[in-house]
């Protein structure tokens, strides 16, 4: 089939992928012990105030009724519902915290990219020399530390003594500043820019330095695994004596059939990160105080919140599966072998 | 030979370099730093708002504190002192058999839109809590029988028993007795970003739930306008960030909490201050469910007792400084507090005592009494892990008990206990409301002690338990005494410890005061501006 | 033995070494351990002493006539940070190690029948993968293991769970480029069956993208770990953890007391980088280029 039928059918399969992984998710969360109501500070508060809680999250109804009421709910009205104590609508939750992972997982795959990349390239470019095996122990060793330890010494040793701030998107005053600025997206960076406030824009930027360095430079071994494993590969074909022998410039080979053929696995591995990263760098997001769809989603299993876990996996799920739709199309148009 | 490739990724990694020192350098030029401006201070907390600022229905740390800046009641504690002083109230009269009280209230208060404060305002709240009968009403509930305003400014009150004075004065200054706007609040809880027109130096100016909140001066407020004219109140995740942000200038005041060990490091490195005050908020304990056995036993339930070492904990986890060893459930400072496990147990472990114990209970060092213990890793303390393995040591050393620690996540946790499925497991109590009777009859009154799942019930303790709060305070302190042996010599519940209250804040952050009342009062808080 | 000449042959050597290390560790760790691992006293002629909390590395400790040294220090409770480090290597492993074979085995598996079957089949098992892909590896863990319980084996399918569709997507995206090539198209000529082309043709093709995955997914394995035993889902204290050491160690590295987390984190980048160099070894062994460096 063509590349037009296929990316239809993906489109279209996308609503049973939601429904399957809504209802894992939903047994799930009902088989931990307790639930919303569980979590209440009140210590002796009186069963009948407790029951009439549940009562009215619904969660004395039978479980198949909750999960019909709930499918209803989504697919129908496409309601997402509220948090059980809070009572704050589900879906302006996540339109608040997505962007902050949005944005902390593009800027660091875009430094990760960067560096590893250049450095895959590089190393496969001059790869008679002694630059591969500086290469390789890098992206060794730096995927050997953890992320949040890279994130603390960055911290402790970087911006502790500049004074630079660490944690959050903004500083909490500009915070406050961001929240009645004239136009809100979410994405701070777009909403400073455009409304003129430079100031804003540019503490936003220091905020998210570090962090995106952090998972940037964590990343970026991945990244330079993965481009000159393939280069090298790809580099090691005979089609690659062949042109060598022809006396193209040894730039001209590594650009022209390495890259090319190192893409797919390149692209597979962005696809990856890029969605791991918009799940839940629930620790890197805890260390820097980055609110994201990661935190949201964690903190919402400890409260047992359903509606919260429920409703921003099914916005992840819908995002993460745009991505993956996006990296198959590009196979297609970078490797013309591949036929769906 | 020429190498083109190579100009051109040194030109982009030259491009990309001198773009992020232009960031940098940007930041430091437009950007003021975090301005030490009078007019706003930033205070930092790693606690969050649990369900809503609604007066009715808050019942967590943080939301009950802020609706504590933005409201008022009858009476209130006085910063600095335990002491509970009239404040929307006048003056008060007790009828002779002590069940009907009528308070005067002052006729100057006005709500945040400038209607005035009434008595039919203050009943029509107290109506409004008891008929929506959310998690904190039964603290007016159980208090009050009816009320009614008998004139503009007074509100006759019917208690349902004669209780005793202080502890009347100290339900009706909760916040779930602050009076609310009929006019604009619905019979209804409110809902996020919103809250409830009450009288107070704040006022609510926004609110993004789980990141912070705003509160601006009410300019409708009778009183002393607050020192400070805007308060932010950010959110944290956890200590570590919260210590980061605070050494950063970003927060003037970072309170509750970070670790003992950053604590103690700010402390000795002085760049920022540390107030402290007494703290109760929580207090520390080990419960039993006297239903399973062995600990049906009593005399393993004071085996134990004599064994933990209080002082350990206190000293290690909390670096000697930040807690107090806790000898009752009754705090210390608090109307009648006694040190009853110290005097029963001894403040040391007391080895020798335990192993007879254990003995005459059936136990020996071939056969030894083998329990888990449960904890939970996260909601009080990151340190409990170690606490648990504290107490695991202490009991272990009798030689005679086999210690296998056990934990689960909070929900997990509390499902577990309320579905009696654990014997032995560490909690916490934040009270309600500051009076004695709160630290005693949650726990030991077996009517009242059903949540906890103790199954502690003890006729005697029941009946003192109800007489203390009907008596005069002299007679008050004897009973509550005698409460407090019995609960020492039954020990179903063992008290370890209380932490204190601990503010770091910029050098420049004046009027922070933590007293008995546990209230943070952000109206008494202000930066000083050089120059 | 010759000296190793390739950076394959030194990552090999070096890569075993300490991979062998760590191994040795793993099994005899906790008998190599001299100090008190598991609680605050040291016993002195039969008598316990508290040990202080928080003493910096090569701190002395005197009782009586004898002079005890912690190398590595204590940490919040006394406990000896060496000793823990020796001890601390077992559950780790064990539970990374298990996951990703687990999770590489059935991702792998998945991901050559999907691909090269193609169809249906393919379109039903991307959608499942991607279903679970969505769920954060975290929070799968979190949630398997508040339900299944702590342990080894629930811990290491906890994880597993989250990284098999890694290795499907990695594998199937392999496979999908590389069925429609001439050999692949001359095998099937020659009347070899769909099972014996995607395990004689594509599977060995599909290795070194296997391989760049596996390290990757250890690593990540270790640190699921390390946030899982930090939520008390992972092994129960006071048994020795360099995961749990490791997050314990962050919440005192601010306040100087850096060798509680330090040492136990070296020693997971270690094992992470004796893998690593292990697998890049073997690679280049399994995987000859047809030029020499």
């Amino acid at each position: 089939m063509g590349l037009k039928e296929y990316v239809f059918s993906r489109i279209l399969l996308t609503p049973v992928m939601l429904f399957i992984l809504l209802t894992f998710v939903f047994l799930l969360l009902r088989v931990l012990p307790g639930d919303p109501i569980t979590m209440l500070e009140g210590k002796n508060i009186p069963e009948d105030v407790l029951a009439r809680r549940r009562a009215e999250l619904g969660l004395d109804k039978p479980i198949y009724v909750q999960y019909i009421d709930y499918l209803y709910s989504v697919f129908v009205k496409l309601d997402l519902g509220e948090t059980a104590l809070e009572r704050v609508p589900v879906a302006y939750l996540i339109a608040v915290r997505l962007p902050a992972t949005i944005e902390l997982a593009v800027s660091s795959t875009i430094i990760a990219a960067l560096i590893g990349l250049s450095m895959g390239l590089l190393s496969a470019r001059y790869q008679y020399g002694r630059l591969p095996y500086a290469v390789r122990v890098y992206s060794s060793v730096v995927y050997s530390i953890p992320v949040f330890y890279i994130g603390l010494l960055l911290q402790a040793f970087l911006a502790k003594p500049l004074g630079m701030p660490t944690t959050g998107r903004l500083s909490p005053i500009n915070m406050v500043l961001a929240d009645s600025l004239p136009v809100r997206t979410g994405f701070i960076f777009l909403d400073s820019l455009l409304s003129g406030r430079l100031d804003i824009l540019s503490d936003y930027l220091i905020h998210l330095l570090l962090p995106s360095l952090t998972l940037g430079i964590y990343l970026s071994g991945v990244f330079s695994r993965v481009t000159y494993l393939s280069v090298e590969d790809a580099m090691s074909q005979e089609y690659t004596q062949a042109a060598r022998g022809r006396g193209l410039r040894e730039w001209t080979i590594v650009k022209r059939y390495g890259l090319r053929n190192a893409l797919i696995p390149i692209l597979t591995m962005a696809g990856l990160q890029v969605a791991a990263l918009l799940g839940g760098a629930v620790l890197t997001e805890t260390t820097f105080n980055w609110e994201g769809i990661g935190l949201l989603v964690y903190e919402g299993i400890l409260k047992r919140d359903y509606a919260i876990v429920q409703g921003a996996v099914t916005i992840y799920a819908v995002l993460v599966s745009l991505t993956s739709l996006i990296v198959d199309v590009l196979y297609a148009y970078v490797d013309p072998r591949v036929r769906y | 030979m020429a190498k083109p490739g190579s100009k051109k990724t040194t030109l982009a990694v030259a491009v990309a370099l001198i773009a992020v020192v232009a960031v940098i350098a940007a930041y430091f030029l437009l950007a003021p730093k975090a301005p030490k401006v009078k007019n706003v201070i930033v205070i930092g907390t790693t606690d969050n708002v649990q369900t809503t600022l609604d007066p009715c229905e808050a019942y967590d740390y943080l939301g009950v504190n802020i609706i504590q800046n933005m409201g008022e009641g009858l009476f209130a504690y006085e910063p600095g002192t335990a002491k509970l002083v009239n404040k929307l109230a006048v003056s008060y009269t007790v009828s002779p058999d002590r069940k009907v009280w009528d308070i005067k209230i002052r006729t100057d208060a006005k709500f945040q839109d400038g209607t005035p404060l009434t008595a039919q305002a203050v009943v029509w709240s107290w109506e409004r809590t008891i008929k929506l009968n959310q998690d904190p009403a039964f603290l007016i509930g159980d208090l009050i029988e009816k009320a009614e305003a008998i004139s503009s400014d007074t509100v006759r009150v019917y208690l349902k028993q004669p209780f005793e004075e202080t502890y009347v004065k100290s339900l009706l200054a909760t916040w779930v007795a602050f009076p609310v706007n009929p006019k604009t609040t619905p019979m209804d809880v409110v809902k996020p970003p919103n809250t409830v027109d009450m009288i107070g130096p704040y006022k609510l100016a926004s609110w993004k739930p789980g990141e912070y909140i705003e509160l601006v001066a009410n300019p409708n407020y009778y009183g002393e306008k607050p020192k400070t004219e805007r308060v932010i109140i950010r959110f944290y995740k956890d200590a570590q960030s919260l210590r980061l942000a605070v050494e950063n200038g970003e927060v003037d005041v970072a309170f509750r909490t970070l670790s003992p060990a950053d604590v103690k490091d700010i402390m000795a490195k002085g760049a920022l201050q540390v107030v402290s005050g007494p703290g109760i908020a929580p207090i520390r304990y080990m419960v039993i469910n006297v239903n399973k056995e062995p600990f049906n036993d009593k005399r393993v339930r004071q085996a134990i007792a004599y064994l933990i070492d209080r002082n350990q904990i206190v000293n290690t986890v909390y670096m000697g400084t930040f807690a107090q060893p806790l000898y009752s459930m009754v705090p210390i400072g608090f109307l009648g507090h006694k040190d009853s496990f110290k005097e029963r147990y001894g403040d040391k472990p007391n080895v020798q005592a335990a192993r007879q114990l254990l003995v005459q209970a059936g136990f020996s060092e071939s056969n030894p009494l083998k329990m888990e213990l449960w904890y939970t890793p996260v909601r009080y303390t990151p340190a409990e892990p170690d606490i648990a393995a504290i107490i695991k040591q202490n009991l272990e050393a009798s030689g005679m008990i086999k210690v296998d620690l056990k934990s689960a996540d909070w929900a997990t946790y509390r499902s577990l206990f309320k579905q009696e499925k654990i014997a032995v497991w560490l909690l916490g109590w934040f009270p309600d409301f500051l009076d004695s009777d709160n630290y005693v009859r949650p726990f030991y009154h077996s009517g009242a002690n059903g949540w906890l799942h103790v199954n502690y019930q003890n006729p005697t303790i029941d009946k003192l338990i109800d007489e203390q709060v009907l008596q005069p305070t002299e007679q008050r302190i004897k009973t509550l005494a005698q409460i407090q042996d019995i609960a020492a010599e039954d020990a179903p519940i063992i008290p370890l410890w209380q932490e204190g209250q601990f503010a770091v804040a910029q050098k420049n952050v004046k009027g922070i005061v933590l007293d008995y009342s546990q209230i943070f009062r952000y109206w008494l808080i202000y930066a000083e501006v050089s120059g | 033995m010759r000296r190793p000449k390739t950076f394959g042959e030194w990552s090999l050597l070096t890569g075993g070494v300490l991979t062998g290390i760590v191994v040795v560790l793993a099994v005899f760790g906790q008998y190599l351990a001299q100090g008190n691992v598991t609680s605050s006293y040291i016993y002195v002629d039969s008598r316990p002493v508290e040990v202080p909390p928080l003493l910096p590395p090569l701190s002395q400790v005197k009782v009586g006539e004898e002079t005890r040294v912690f190398y590595l220090g204590t940490d919040q409770l006394g406990r000896d940070v060496l000793g823990r480090l020796l001890a601390g290597a077992r559950f780790v492993l064990a539970v990374a190690l298990l996951s990703t074979l687990i999770s590489g085995i059935v991702g792998t598996l998945l991901g050559l029948i999907s691909g090269y079957t193609g169809g249906l089949l393919d379109r039903a098992l991307s959608v499942t993968m991607d279903s679970l892909y969505s769920l954060p590896g975290l929070i799968i863990a979190i949630a398997l293991a508040a339900l299944l319980g702590t342990g080894l084996w629930n811990i290491s399918m906890a994880i597993a769970v989250a990284y098999i569709p890694s290795y499907f997507r990695m594998v199937r995206g392999n496979v999908l480029s590389l069925k429609n090539m001439p050999f692949v198209e001359a095998a099937r000529i020659s009347g070899a069956g769909p099972l014996s082309i995607t395990v004689r043709q594509i599977l060995p093709n599909t290795f070194p993208s296997i391989a760049s995955l596996l390290p990757i997914t250890f690593a990540d394995a270790i640190i699921t770990e390390a946030g899982l035993s930090f939520l008390g889902l992972g092994i129960e204290p006071p048994t020795p953890d360099w995961g749990f050491d490791l997050n314990k160690g962050r919440q005192f590295f601010l306040a100087g007391y850096w060798w509680i987390g330090v040492f136990p984190g070296l020693a997971i980048v270690v094992s992470v980088l004796g893998f690593l160099l292990l697998g890049e070894g073997l690679n280049e062994i399994l995987n000859p280029k047809r030029w020499e460096i």
